[in-house]
């Protein structure tokens, strides 16, 4: 009956937080089996479709924050400074990386479908903790101030991330679709 | 003069980190807001990267209202028989 009820929904949820579908899958799939650990627990205070939210949005909560502490590590060790990438040490863009003016634009219906197709290749691409940030705000419409919440960042560490998120991603659209 | 104004002046990196935060509406300094404006003016790639960033702003915020689908069928079934399994086997507790 669960299923019936609830899967749809909270299967949206998670796909707004996690875009990876296997994932956002698990993550229902956890939440129907704590709520079922947990239903002598539930008291009829809230919904059960309340209820069984709030469970998934713990278990995602969770999920990020082992993941923003595993990217965090990696990224002190392997990666001191990204930005090299894109600029030199004077902070002039690399002429390589330097932006191009783009030639194609979103015109009909299934190119939209294709650029997204191309987004969400580009997004996957970003770390983890990238690609969590830009879909706490855009997939979630969320404020800054409680992306930092929800994934244990200083409010410098968030610009920071972004920023390079939004480079990276900007450079992959840029040679994976505005290039012609 | 010259050489002053120089220091002024963000570069390229800073700039793109100051458009972000424009971007998303975070208030700027005077002097950070002057300093984009002038560079601005003068560099045509973080002129680009401005607009550009604009683009996929917009476009990350029209992909929220298109990316979510129901969950497949055979998923849902999986979970029917998990939910159905743990029933029966704890039948006794609850």
């Amino acid at each position: 009956m669960w299923v019936k009820l609830y899967a749809d929904e909270l299967y949206k949820f998670a796909c707004s937080r996690v875009s990876d579908t296997g994932l956002a899958q698990d993550l229902v799939q956890d939440t129907f089996l704590s709520g079922l650990q947990s239903m002598n627990q539930f008291r009829g205070e809230s919904s059960e479709k309340t209820w069984l939210l709030a469970i998934l949005k713990n278990k995602i909560n969770d999920h990020f924050r082992t993941a923003s502490k595993a990217a965090i590590t990696t990224i002190d060790i392997e990666d001191p400074d990204p930005q090299l990438t894109f600029f030199n040490e004077k902070g002039h863009w690399r002429s390589e990386m330097a932006p191009q003016a783009w030639a194609t634009t979103i015109n009909s219906k299934a190119e939209q479908a294709d650029f997204f197709r191309i987004l969400r290749t580009c997004m996957d691409k970003l770390t983890s903790l990238g690609k969590a940030v830009i879909q706490h705000k855009y997939l979630d419409e969320k404020k800054s101030k409680d992306i930092c919440k929800d994934l244990s960042l200083t409010s410098s560490n968030y610009w920071v991330i972004i920023h390079r998120a939004r480079l990276q991603l900007r450079a992959c659209l840029e040679k994976n679709w505005f290039s012609n | 003069m010259g050489k002053h104004l120089h220091h002024l002046m963000p570069c390229c990196k800073d700039v793109t980190m100051l458009a972000e935060k424009r971007l998303q509406q975070e208030p700027l300094t005077w002097i950070q807001r002057m300093g984009l404006k002038f560079h601005l003016l003068m560099c045509v790639y973080c002129r680009r990267y401005v607009k550009q960033i604009a683009i996929i702003h917009r476009q990350l915020e029209k992909y929220r209202e298109t990316a979510f689908a129901a969950p497949d069928e055979q998923v849902k079934q999986q979970w029917e028989v998990l939910i159905a399994t743990y029933l029966k086997n704890n039948a006794g507790n609850l």
